[in-house]
């Protein structure tokens, strides 16, 4: 178990790497427009060098990634806003809590309501239930988030004025980003655990269960139940990174200051060092999150669980063994 | 058609050409009411992207702002069925261009990245070992972020356009094709059929293109139908966050985001791309399910 | 001895599917005594299974339709409803299934897994007595009581089948039905599972039906043998009566021996039975296996086929019965 967690510890930040990289890349394409944004509207091409050097635009990007990951390495430092000339981390760095509270809640809402909500509809297969669940789901899942967030916003904020607009001040104002994440989330974790639910309920050992003479409740709740759900933690990682990717749009919509906006926000004014640091955060938060899934998986799961101290045991074995024959 | 006992069936099916497939596939999908209105809305939707330029001419009708018609509401005034948008620009217009441009994001993008994920699960499946274990590797790390924020930094890299935007969505899609048809092939690899092509001397195209496309084709199809409706979507929320098509080219996401301004008053400049947008993909998405309960019907209700 | 335990009267199963029926059992009629065990022989897809399921009410619910009488100590298994049915699972009727590798649920330790059957059916049991009970049933299936804390996944096939066999005695039933409980299992284990249940049936005097097409499982285990084809009891009798080849009997049953290698005699060659079993949603007219009977005559290809009864001994088939019938 340890070795598979160090195993997965040590990876993290050779992904984190090459998403950086990546992304890296990619932004480095337009840098011409990184520049002369900053510049006022008439230029020279000499200022345009100028500014170019002064960023550090003018090394191959091979150079200037090496830099970069020097310098956050090293100095944990991620460099100078392009627009606000002042430390990245300064702005990131407040902007995470929101976010990740975002994302917490909503991915916890998520899978409260998924759960019992696939549960009914695998137990009532082929009800009105099942139907009208599966019905609503398929609608909600074609709505676009953004655009449920600005009917809400219509009808509970301008029309009726019963929430507030934009912004996190009170909880109030996570009344409505809430919902428009949490609605297309469960329904799509919904899905999920209605099939894997109606993938045990047909299992032999479910068979196995009722020739015991355990009751339906017995066999649906416990039997099927345990296996059913043991998928849905991976999944729930999967929503939380789906919630995460969500909170870039939602917090456009409603205002908040988070991670999401700000990577909006800076990409919009080609801030390449701020574009980075949001986007890498980001994926952090998300690595770090599938780790916690994956070992908490590993950690329910006796088929998992068993391979490790099975290990473990032979080793221990294997150690009294050349103990005994010294 | 009924009467056919299970060998028979096993028999063929592996025997299964796949015009033959299609045929029946189509049976099945005819057989379903909502299949066939799905269907009817998915042409709907596609007949309205072909014929666009000849009821909307684009510079006149979708381009030009006309002062007189600045925030016409819907059904006033019939020549402008749907209303004028801030700039008076026919939103009925717009729609129809904007449904084009949404139609070939949306497909082309998945078109795309289900051929390179299937290439790629392909490799996999055959050549397993070293190539196997890299390639999930990259896809890991790429599915470790969440696909916006890929897509994001690709836009802002390339700039603004339909192919740039499609190769943001594609990069963002493939991670997830690639796994799915890659567990698929691999069942596939491992069928007797393919080891015996291969203990016969099969070259690693013949065994792909002779055994493990056709055999994989069905979830190729069902994934590609699931997944144009979700890359539209993409489309139109990066035009709304303004990393998508720029105005003043159509695009529901950026009507969207230019309705916001105008919301309170005039309701309609977020209602009519939004209804557009939520018709499309819920058409599609529709139709993408009939289409794999016809494909499998004892997948149907599952997944 | 010869108190009957269980009768089926007139039993027949029906499955619909997408529109299309499935006759999977027709018209069983059969007996069976305390202590005595009866061998259900038969092709894959004749209705064993299924037979062995409706005992028990666990067919899908939706989908399948059951016809007829399970008389079980006097009671009608059909008429019961869900509850009463449950009483009877896993206390007075338990089963076996064909593959132990997924009939355990994965994610309960197996000492719990027995322990399951046996608090449902004792409530209000002392846990003390329970672990009791639990180490003293592992114990007769040959499983250290040590590995009750293990998973299933750490058990070899075998093995998984022992535990498999302990829940379904733990209680024990009056009637155990075991559906193919080696068919999945290598030979050597298939023996030493085979071996222990005749002695567990011995110790236990349990009834036992077990569901097999290995004749071999038969000659060594059972008392009374069934043979089943398409849906239908074609012979009954006891073991002797069967595996007498002096005796006249159907057809089908001359092809399951004539498919067998017999060490005794030379023989060049083995005789399979042709074609293949009739997909149970088009069964033939007459009689179920005309089209493939090397013997087949103009009678058997229409209308009900006539019993013969000798004592116990029952065959259906114009061969045996017709001398009568036809008078």
């Amino acid at each position: 178990m340890l070795k598979y967690t160090i195993k997965r510890i040590i990876m993290i930040p050779f992904m984190l790497l090459v998403i950086a990289l990546l992304i890296f890349f990619f932004l480095s394409l337009s840098k011409a427009d990184a520049i002369t944004q900053m510049l006022p509207q008439q230029y020279s091409p000499e200022d345009y060098y100028n500014l170019q050097h002064e960023l550090g635009l003018d090394r191959p990007v091979i150079v200037q990634y090496a830099n970069w990951v020097w310098d956050v390495v090293v100095h944990g430092d991620f460099g100078m806003s392009f627009k606000t000339r002042g430390p990245v981390w300064k702005e990131i760095g407040d902007r995470i809590p929101t976010t990740l509270k975002f994302a917490a809640i909503t991915t916890v809402l998520t899978v409260a309501l998924g759960i019992p909500m696939g549960v009914i509809a695998a137990v009532k297969q082929y009800s009105w239930i099942d139907e009208t669940l599966n019905v609503v789901c398929k609608i909600i899942g074609s709505i676009p988030a953004f655009w449920f967030a600005l009917v809400l916003l219509l009808i509970f904020s301008m029309k009726l004025k019963w929430l507030p607009t934009y912004g996190v001040s009170t909880p109030k104002h996570w009344i409505l980003p809430v919902i428009t994440q949490v609605l297309p989330g469960a329904a799509f974790y919904m899905r999920q655990v209605r099939s894997s639910m109606l993938d045990c309920i047909r299992k032999d050992y479910v068979r196995t269960a009722r020739s015991k003479g355990a009751s339906e409740r017995t066999v649906i709740y416990r039997d099927a139940l345990r296996n059913g759900l043991l998928p849905m933690i991976t999944i729930a990682g999967s929503v939380f990174a789906m919630m995460l990717g969500g909170t870039v749009v939602i917090e456009n919509v409603f205002a908040m200051p988070g991670l999401g906006s700000k990577v909006v926000e800076a990409i919009n004014s080609k801030d390449i060092p701020m574009i980075m640091a949001a986007a890498i955060m980001l994926a952090t938060i998300t690595c770090l999150m599938m780790l916690l899934i994956d070992l908490s998986y590993a950690l329910v799961d006796p088929r998992i669980k068993a391979t490790f101290v099975s290990v473990k045991r032979s080793k221990k074995v294997k150690h009294r063994v050349t103990k005994e024959a010294a | 058609m009924a009467k056919i006992s299970a060998s028979e069936k096993a028999a063929k099916k592996s025997s299964l050409k796949r015009n033959s497939q299609g045929r029946e596939v189509w049976r099945r999908l005819r057989g379903r009411k909502l299949a066939m209105i799905s269907l009817g809305a998915v042409i709907f939707v596609v007949l309205i992207a072909v014929i666009a330029d000849f009821v909307y001419p684009y510079k006149t009708w979708a381009i030009e702002q006309q002062a007189s018609l600045k925030l016409l509401k819907p059904f006033q005034d019939w020549s402008h069925w749907l209303g004028c948008d801030h700039l008076g620009r026919d939103m009925g217009a717009r729609i129809f261009h904007g449904t084009r441009v949404a139609l070939l994001i949306g497909i082309g993008s998945t078109f795309l990245a289900l051929f390179l994920g299937t290439v790629l699960a392909c490799i996999c499946a055959l050549y397993g070992g070293k190539a196997d274990l890299i390639i999930m590797r990259i896809i890991d790390i790429l599915s470790s972020v969440p696909h916006i924020i890929i897509s994001l930094a690709i836009c802002s890299g390339l700039g603004n356009g339909i192919w740039q935007l499609v190769t943001a969505i594609t990069i963002g899609g493939i991670s997830i094709h690639t796994r799915m048809v890659r567990s698929v092939a691999i069942s596939v690899a491992q069928m007797e059929y393919v080891e015996s092509s291969m203990a016969l001397g099969g070259s690693a195209g013949h065994i792909m293109f002779k055994h493990l496309i056709p055999n994989i084709m069905s979830i190729i199809i069902i994934q590609g139908a699931s997944n144009i409706a979700g890359n539209i979507l993409i489309v139109a929320t990066l035009s709304f966050i303004g990393l998508g098509i720029k105005p003043p080219r159509p695009e529901w996401g950026s009507m969207l985001n230019e309705g916001l301004t105008y919301m309170m008053r005039y309701p309609f400049m977020v209602f009519v791309p939004g209804i557009a947008l939520v018709f499309t993909s819920l058409s599609i998405n529709t139709f993408g399910d009939c289409l794999r309960d016809a494909f499998d019907p004892q997948l149907k209700g599952k997944a | 001895m010869s108190e009957t335990l269980l009768e089926l009267k007139d039993l027949s199963v029906r499955y619909t599917t997408d529109g299309i029926i499935s006759r999977a059992v027709n018209h069983v009629n059969l007996k069976l005594n305390k202590g005595e065990v009866l061998g259900l022989v038969g092709e894959t897809g004749a209705g064993k299974t299924t037979t062995a399921l409706s005992l028990l009410s666990l067919l899908p619910k939706y989908t399948s339709e059951v016809e007829g009488e399970i008389l079980f100590q006097g009671k009608d298994l059909l008429k019961l409803d869900e509850k009463e049915i449950r009483k009877i699972r896993g206390r007075h009727i338990s089963m076996i299934f064909q593959d132990p590798m997924t009939s355990l649920n994965p994610v309960f330790r197996i000492g719990e897994q027995i322990a399951d059957v046996i608090r449902i059916h004792n409530e209000g049991i002392h846990p003390q007595e329970v672990s009791d009970r639990v180490d003293s049933i592992l114990s007769m299936v040959g499983i250290p009581t040590s590995r009750k804390r293990e998973f299933p996944h750490q058990f070899s096939g075998g093995m998984k089948q022992r535990v498999m066999i302990a829940i379904a005695i733990a209680c024990n039933p009056d009637l155990l039905i075991a559906d193919e409980p080696t068919t999945a299992l290598d030979v050597t284990i298939q023996a030493q599972v085979i071996k222990m249940m005749r002695n567990l049936q011995r110790e236990l005097h349990s009834s036992v039906i077990l569901i097999t097409h290995d004749l071999g499982i038969v000659a060594n285990f059972c008392d009374k043998v069934a043979i089943m084809y398409a849906g239908e009891i074609i012979e009954y009798g006891t073991l002797e009566e069967i595996f007498d080849k002096s005796r006249p009997h159907h057809p089908y049953t001359k092809g399951l021996f004539g498919s067998i290698p017999n060490i005794n005699e030379k023989t060049d060659r083995l005789h399979p039975i042709f074609g293949l079993t009739p997909h149970p949603s088009e069964l033939p007219s007459g009689c179920k296996f005309h089209p493939r009977c090397p013997q087949c005559m103009e009678v058997c290809k229409e209308g009900n086929v006539p019993v013969y009864y000798e004592g116990d001994y029952k065959c259906q088939c114009w061969l045996l019965a017709g001398k009568e019938a036809a008078v």
